[in-house]
């Protein structure tokens, strides 16, 4: 494998990282991460990693805004089950660090990866306030 | 001290949530089902917790979770009594599979110049910032402190002592 990539093989299918996570919130958060393991150094930075899953999760952010926003989807879409279960998400994408799956390029990418989420999650909040 | 030690002393009293006896302040502790002792806070864990090599294990209830926590060593500044950051190492298993296995953990006691420096500590915005006081050690090598507080090693600490996961080290406090 090459060492551009930010992620190690193998994440997928290590019990691991999975452990205390329910099962159907696997799908969402790997569908997520694998977006991750698809970018090489160089094509965007940590600091931009918000607007970059927006292109490449599209289906997870709502495209009516220019901001990153979370799109939730239908009662039991993966999208929902993802944005209702961060905590899970963080717990997993740490797991990956704790666990040695990232390059040293790649802790960057996931902790800005958690923070792009929360940041997201919060843009959310912040615009039922003012449309509700 | 106990509330057995507490009757001794106010026989016919309901013990109040604060008591004074001969000048000095008691505050009622919480407790865990389990009879464990939940923090106050991290400067509470670090006066009265356990000691260097003591070891500190309780069990989820609800998903069975084995969490223990050693404390290695306690730092302090020059002629302090209080510690200013302790080294505790963790590990949580679940029906014999190990989830996090002796890893360490920083806990973050007070601002000072040592933890300033060593953990990048920034305390100027309070309770707005992310001047997180649970640290684990994979961060801290990657100068990554100020990010999520959702991580196994945080979390089984939380579990041991009740204090929350994102307790925040505020530089306001004496």
């Amino acid at each position: 494998m090459s060492n551009n990539f930010l992620l190690k093989d193998g994440w997928r299918t290590d019990n691991s990282l999975w452990l205390l996570i329910e099962p159907e919130l696997k799908p969402s958060i790997t569908e997520f991460i694998s977006a991750l393991h698809l970018l090489k150094v160089g094509q965007t930075s940590p600091a931009k990693i918000d607007t970059w899953l927006k292109t490449k999760v599209e289906t997870f952010f709502d495209r009516r805004y220019n901001a990153v926003v979370p799109r939730f989807g239908r009662i039991g879409s993966n999208n929902r089950l993802f944005w209702t279960n961060l905590n899970d998400f963080a717990l997993v994408a740490t797991r990956l660090i704790s666990e040695g799956y990232t390059t040293e390029e790649g802790d960057d990418f996931v902790l800005g990866m958690i923070h792009a989420v929360a940041e997201a999650e919060l843009c959310r909040s912040e615009l039922y306030q003012i449309n509700s | 001290m106990t509330l057995d030690r507490l009757n001794d002393v106010l026989p016919n009293e309901i013990a109040k949530p604060i008591t004074t006896v001969r000048g000095v302040e008691y505050i009622r502790c919480e407790y865990f089902e389990d009879g464990q002792r939940v923090y106050f806070s991290i400067l509470d864990f670090a006066l009265n917790g356990p000691q260097e090599g003591d070891i500190a294990t309780r069990k989820e209830i609800n998903n069975g979770c084995e969490h223990s926590l050693k404390v290695l060593t306690k730092h302090y500044e020059r002629g302090d009594i209080i510690p200013c950051m302790i080294e505790v190492e963790l590990t949580t298993t679940i029906d014999n599979q190990t989830i996090i296995k002796d890893q360490k953990l920083w806990v973050i006691v007070k601002d000072t110049e040592t933890t300033r420096e060593k953990f990048r500590l920034d305390t100027s915005h309070g309770v707005r910032g992310n001047s997180f006081a649970l640290v684990p050690d994979f961060f801290v090598k990657r100068h990554m402190n100020q990010l999520s507080t959702n991580n196994d090693v945080t979390v089984a600490f939380s579990v041991i002592t009740g204090i929350p996961k994102e307790t925040l080290v505020l530089g306001d406090r004496v």
